[in-house]
């Protein structure tokens, strides 16, 4: 079961190990991308520092769209993070099951526009998540599991 | 019983490690900051009666100090040893705390403590070892 699809550049880190994980019983944590998938220094980083009792799994984009839609994941309760809104976009457009998104950190830069707190968006992310939208997707911005959810459309 | 936490520490430790606690956890309404020795909180004796004379002896106080042996702790320690209700954890880290606070709300303070204080997870990490532990196979489903 996929409790959460986020989007946080920082992959798994305190706040997923700590409130997510915690907070939604989570005993799998699933980063998807290419980047960290060949990045062997992140990939030890993040196995050292994966929350105790939680399976973590790194698969690049192709092999993450084929694990998901081949049923493999379903026995888990599974956290996915992913490192753009790019990335988001590939993974609900390969596996249309993912119905939800949530953006918890994305970073700034000298074109993005804050619009939550841990939430900076490029024009062309602005214009995947209307496009998330129009397909049924639930965007919604969340730091924590405890936190409100802040629907996107409403700072879109 | 519910519970209340107080956090006290040598200067802003306390309010520090409180902040870092809300960004991972979120904010609590349970949880009291005594930053002793800055602000003028000089007289730390009796900040430590005053605050926890302010919270209701039917609650369950737990006191996570800085620094075993330091002043902060001692004074608390006499609260510990005259009032029932006062539970003391000291040499308190961010993952102690962490774990304190996602700890069943039901369970027995007193033996939750005495589980915490014998976790070995959350005992400082020397990561340029316990890297060679990190299995080189990738997990898989």
């Amino acid at each position: 079961m996929i409790l959460l699809t986020r989007v946080d550049h920082r992959l798994l880190h305190g706040q997923i190990a700590v409130s997510w994980v915690q907070g939604m019983h989570a005993n799998c944590i699933f980063c998807v991308g290419d980047h960290v998938a060949n990045d062997p220094i992140w990939r030890t980083t993040l196995k050292l520092g994966k929350p105790a009792g939680c399976k973590l799994v790194i698969k690049d984009m192709a092999h993450a769209i084929e694990a998901i839609n081949s049923g493999v994941t379903d026995k888990y309760r599974m956290l996915i993070c992913l490192q753009t809104i790019a990335e988001a976009k590939q993974l609900i457009d390969g596996c249309p099951q993912i119905k939800s998104l949530n953006l918890g950190n994305t970073k700034a830069t000298a074109t993005t526009r804050e619009v939550a707190r841990q939430v900076f968006l490029e024009p062309e992310e602005e214009e995947i998540l209307r496009q998330l939208v129009d397909q049924g997707v639930e965007v919604e911005i969340r730091p924590l599991a405890d936190d409100p959810k802040i629907e996107i459309q409403s700072v879109l | 019983m519910s519970r209340k936490y107080v956090i006290a520490s040598h200067a802003h430790f306390a309010a520090g490690i409180y902040e870092s606690l809300c960004l991972l956890a979120g904010e609590r309404d349970d949880v009291y900051i005594l930053n002793a020795f800055v602000d003028g909180n000089d007289d730390i004796a009796l900040a430590a009666v005053e605050l926890v004379d302010s919270l209701p002896c039917t609650d369950d106080v737990v006191v996570c100090t800085d620094l075993f042996g330091g002043s902060v702790n001692n004074e608390f320690t006499k609260l510990m040893l005259s009032r029932l209700n006062v539970y003391l954890m000291s040499n308190m880290n961010l993952p102690l705390l962490l774990t304190l606070f996602f700890a069943d709300a039901e369970e027995d303070t007193d033996a939750l403590l005495r589980k915490l204080a014998h976790d070995d997870s959350l005992h400082p990490v020397y990561c340029n070892d316990a890297v060679s532990g990190v299995d080189t196979e990738d997990e898989d489903f």
